[in-house]
């Protein structure tokens, strides 16, 4: 008992257990509406900010992104060399081991060599599959897929399109059904579903269109360049997430379009629900998201023009 | 309220905002109101309405000041430690420490007995803590802001014939009201060579709300009581207004007489009203068992994210500028609960053994929609002891008693499913842990 005083004495001068700054918000849920900042510019790091890979020759585009083994993440992106006849794409893959490091040096892993492909291949989209990583990509006028069992070095065509008149794949897969978004020329964001990853149904009507009524939405003259995720969430239901590119304004003679990223959901991937207040999760310049959601945080890869060329910049939430 | 001269305006600027900021109000409720006032009413889980027998009464009940003939001096130490988790993963809500004071003196006035006691709970982290958040951003509504802030409370209380009780007082907190004004030329394009006046207006107001209560000796053995304690809401209304030319001093500029005015106004500092009734039977010379029901009126709670009114004046460039409104902020749909604490005391070779159970349905509704204030059930468990050593000779004749509880809060889990599948946070599980401790020493002259 002759500690008590003392112990009294000690903690009413404010000799505490702990120490603390204002808590409650870490590691807060997170459900793919961002919003997704760009990584801001610091002059600590050896990435240029918010560049996740930018080149003066080679126009950089259409990312997809996977978990990378280790750590950090893993980028395909389509590149299109100036000395190819134009529209010639071919897609590359690179690694980051962490958000604030360059990235290893781009290696070529899919070239357009079938007929189909018209001479380009692009916008991958990547689900894994058990231990198989497969791909959609755009080539032609139509979607090919690829799979690849060595964590996406190498890559075996399927000998046909999977979907035609389509491109610009978005590709989930929830372990039961495939969802993939693309776009077509019906002016809106179209989607198919499968539940065996190659022979998809396409839904009768697309399932986000521009916002024509609202001259002040982000998505008011064209929607494109779909992405999609499965989403499980903390209660164990899970839901449908797509990114899309939205413009406001169409651009003026040889000005580039000024595209923003929004969001939309649904449950069953036939009802569809805009994120509410019209607002992009990604502010412009910043189009063709590529999302990863690892735990409470999110990164996205996103396209916009860096000088001359297109790049590929990351965005980050919370 | 002061005007500096001109000077250099970045500077200006940001002690203006500085201030606007360091001057906002403190939390919601109190810290007592969350993890109970000294340690054994907390060790009795708050069961203390008629059975308060110290200092503490200065919160639990204020009739109860007057019970006793001694000086009562309190002092001790309380701390809450939470570990409060969305899908499992600590958000690392603040604990909540701080020193407990209490007094208590009573008097005769005319044959009565009148006592005057006061309560403090000063934190040693926050004396208060403010933030407005967004009304989507997730967050444990009731311990966030709410046990950071200090408590103060005094009041009066008389002894009545018949074994009757009455007390009343107040409780103090702060309120803000300031406007930054800024007047002169906004640099452009550089705004490094702006020369502006600031004004700074602050009012840090004291705003009182009442306590009251009442307590009857119906039996030797048998004390009931009730107590009130006044709700209240903190209007805070911040503005920041800047006015005067932009462009270049010493040259025309490129718009006269522009301005931008901003006006934040936000509630906070929420504390409900408070009813509770309650007994305390002496049911043996060694057996005290006090029982609590309080009713608190979160029905009125409203959403505490800021409205904010922006307004800008560019003249000419007027054209280029799109400000969209503020969508309507959600409302939070709390209701009103009702809390039972039973509360026993054990005495037992010079020391008293206390436990205590209390439950504490959650007022927010699952968080279905666009807010997000979280929140659970309670249940809380407390256990504690207390001894009475000789006192000090000459200066301490009486007695002095050291106390100690310790208490863990349970939070059982509870999912929150969204609406709609586009909600910018989606669905979540909310659970945890509080685990409080307190030590009190009680010297009685």
């Amino acid at each position: 008992m002759r500690l008590a005083p003392l112990a009294l004495a000690l903690s009413a001068c404010g000799f505490g257990l702990a120490d603390d700054s204002s808590g409650g918000r870490d590691d807060l849920p997170l459900s793919g509406a961002g919003p997704f900042k760009k990584l801001a510019f610091d002059g600590d790091t050896p990435l240029e900010e918010p560049w996740l890979s930018t080149d003066p020759v080679f126009e950089l585009s259409e990312p997809a992104l996977m978990p990378r083994a280790g750590g950090g993440l893993t980028a395909y992106v389509t590149r299109e060399g100036a000395a190819e006849p134009a529209g010639d794409t071919t897609i590359w893959r690179l690694e980051q081991a962490a958000l604030d490091q360059l990235p290893d040096a781009a290696v070529e892993v899919l070239v357009a060599d079938r007929p189909w492909e018209e001479g380009h291949v692009g916008a991958p989209a990547i689900v894994a599959e058990g231990d198989t990583l497969v791909m959609f990509y755009a080539g032609g006028t139509g979607i090919g897929r690829a799979d690849s069992t060595d964590g996406g070095r190498t890559w075996t065509k399927w000998p046909a399109p999977i979907l035609t008149d389509a491109t610009s794949p978005g590709l989930a897969y929830d372990g039961a059904t495939w969802l993939l978004a693309f776009v077509d020329g019906s002016g809106g964001i179209g989607l198919a579903r499968s539940t065996d990853g190659h022979a998809f149904e396409r839904a009768a009507a697309p399932i986000v269109v521009p916002r024509a009524d609202d001259p002040k939405a982000f998505d008011h003259a064209a929607v494109a360049a779909p992405a999609l995720g499965w989403i499980e969430e903390g209660t164990g239901r899970g839901h449908w997430a797509l990114w899309y590119a939205g413009l406001k304004k169409l651009p003026v003679g040889t000005d580039a379009p000024l595209y923003a990223i929004g969001y939309a959901a649904s449950w069953d991937g036939a009802s569809w629900s805009l994120l509410a207040g019209n607002r992009p999760v990604t502010a412009a310049p910043a189009s063709d998201p590529a999302v990863l959601l690892q735990g409470n945080h999110g990164v996205m890869a996103f396209a916009a023009v860096n000088g001359r060329r297109r790049a590929i910049g990351l965005a980050v939430t919370p | 309220m002061r005007a500096a001269p001109a000077a250099a305006p970045a500077a200006a600027l940001a002690a203006g905002l500085a201030l606007a900021l360091a001057a906002a109000p403190a939390a919601r409720a109190n810290p007592a109101d969350v993890y109970g006032f000294g340690a054994r009413g907390q060790a009795m889980a708050g069961a203390q309405v008629a059975g308060a027998d110290d200092t503490s009464a200065a919160y639990y009940n204020p009739a109860l000041l007057a019970a006793s003939p001694d000086i009562r001096i309190d002092v001790g130490y309380q701390q809450a430690h939470p570990r409060l988790t969305v899908d499992d993963r600590d958000t690392h809500v603040d604990s909540s420490r701080g020193l407990v004071i209490g007094l208590a003196v009573p008097g005769q006035l005319l044959g009565a007995r009148l006592a005057i006691g006061a309560g403090l709970f000063l934190p040693d982290q926050h004396i208060t803590r403010t933030r407005t958040l967004a009304s989507g951003q997730p967050r444990f509504q009731l311990f966030d802001n709410r046990p950071q802030r200090l408590f103060l409370a005094a009041n009066l209380a008389a002894r009545l014939p018949h074994g009757i009780y009455v007390g009343a007082g107040i409780a103090y907190m702060s309120s803000t009201q300031g406007t930054v004004a800024l007047d002169g030329v906004v640099g452009f394009p550089d705004p490094e060579v702006s020369q502006l006046d600031m004004a700074i207006d602050v009012d840090l107001k004291t705003i009182r709300y009442p306590q009251a209560g009442v307590a009857w000796e119906l039996r030797p053995w048998l004390t009931v009581g009730a107590s009130y304690r006044g709700g209240f809401r903190l209007q805070i209304d911040q503005t920041f207004d800047i006015a005067g030319d932009i462009g270049t001093p010493g040259f025309p500029p490129v718009v006269t007489d522009g301005s931008l005015h901003l006006r934040s106004q936000a509630q906070d500092l929420f504390q409900p009203a408070q009813l509770t009734g309650g007994a305390a039977a002496r049911l043996t010379p060694r057996w005290t068992v006090a029982f609590d029901l309080a009713w608190h009126r979160w029905s009125t709670f409203e959403n505490p994210a800021a409205h904010i009114e922006l307004g800008l004046d560019l003249k000419q460039f007027q054209d280029l500028v799109d400000i969209p409104p503020q969508e309507p902020l959600p409302l939070p749909h709390f209701h009103d609960i009702a809390i039972p604490r039973l509360g026993v005391e054990h005495t037992r070779g010079g020391a008293r053994w206390r436990a205590g159970y209390a439950y504490e349905p959650s007022p927010a509704p699952a968080q279905r929609g666009a807010t997000n204030f979280i929140d659970n059930d309670k249940h809380t468990l407390a256990l504690g002891a207390g001894v009475d050593k000789a006192g000090l000779g000459g200066i301490v004749l009486k007695p002095i008693s050291f106390d100690v509880a310790l208490g863990i809060t349970w939070l059982p889990e509870r999912t929150h499913a969204k609406l709609i599948a586009a909600d910018p946070v989606g669905d979540y599980r909310s659970a945890g842990v509080i685990v409080t401790g307190s030590v009190t020493s009680r010297w009685r002259f």
